[in-house]
């Protein structure tokens, strides 16, 4: 697929000025505006892939797998990042406690099962209507609580 | 230098992302903003048969993607082995923050880095960022 002559492209620059340039202020106001429209159904979306986790761990478990424990690693790694983006920041917390606790923890402990499950159990509800409020002293004892519970399991 | 102002219509972006979510943030942002053409793209293969016909002006890969990460999709860029600029500016997404990780992608050509959580005001500080990068330079004779 290599080109030895590859295409000449205008520079960045010279492609976004001219006279219908508009304020840079008012373009990041419409994207505010747009993500907070894009983020309206994110839980929607959350849920389903919540859903598709609580599968690949039970599947994990029955039979665990290098392969298993990578793609819950990155299921959780990208439900972190996205739930952060969508200004669920609780929800974020727990994805990136439960992140932490399968990159840096003892998975052949028996404790790490229920760890899991907790965290699932966690993110259950916090993206149910019952959701603690961000903040609150709730939100941030659960998350203080899944924390000392990855505190329990040694390091790898 | 600043940009106070800026008229997006004539670029054409690149959006790689396996998360539906992100993309759909991603593309509303952009399109907000005016950008003349959005395509987006679930995998570096997808985005690979796009390069085969289109030029981007920028294009804003995920790095943790399966089976093919985005850092593949840089390296493919950079060495010339799609047929679009290999200077063409690329900015990497992710949860990392890592240092290290970050140095990789920046070692490994990408023009910025993005960690994730993305808003709209992030989104814009990159995108004048690569245009500040990317000025035509004028040699006194």
């Amino acid at each position: 697929m290599t080109n030895s002559s590859p295409p000449q492209r205008p520079s960045l620059y010279e492609k976004t000025q001219g006279p219908e340039a508009v304020p840079i202020e008012a373009l990041i106001q419409s994207g505010d505006t747009a993500a907070q429209r894009a983020s309206a159904g994110y839980l929607d979306f959350f849920r389903e892939r919540l859903a598709s986790v609580a599968g690949l761990a039970k599947a994990l478990f029955a039979q665990p797998s290098e392969d298993g424990w990578k793609s819950l690693y990155m299921a959780m790694h990208d439900l972190r990042s996205s739930s952060a983006s969508a200004g669920y920041q609780t929800v974020s917390a727990i994805c990136e406690s439960l992140e932490r606790l399968l990159a840096e923890r003892d998975r052949e402990n028996p404790l790490m099962r229920d760890v899991v499950t907790l965290h699932l159990d966690a993110l259950s509800l916090a993206s149910s209507d019952n959701a603690p409020i961000p903040d609150s002293e709730e939100a941030t004892g659960l998350i203080e609580s899944l924390g000392r519970a990855v505190d329990k399991l040694p390091r790898i | 230098m600043m940009i106070e102002k800026a008229d997006f219509s004539k670029l054409t972006v690149l959006l790689v992302d396996d998360n539906e979510f992100i993309r759909k943030l991603l593309g509303d942002i952009l399109r907000s903003f005016r950008v003349g053409k959005v395509i987006q793209t679930g995998s570096v293969a997808e985005a690979l048969s796009h390069l085969a016909t289109l030029q981007p002006d920028v294009i804003f890969c995920d790095w943790l993607m399966a089976p093919v990460d985005g850092l593949a999709l840089l390296r493919a860029v950079r060495h010339g082995q799609t047929p679009i600029d290999p200077k063409t500016p690329v900015v990497m997404l992710t949860g990392e923050t890592r240092v290290d990780r970050v140095a990789v992608a920046i070692a490994d050509g990408a023009d910025s880095y993005i960690a994730k959580p993305i808003s709209a005001k992030i989104l814009m500080s990159h995108l004048i960022k690569l245009i500040l990068a990317d000025r035509p330079v004028h040699y006194l004779d």
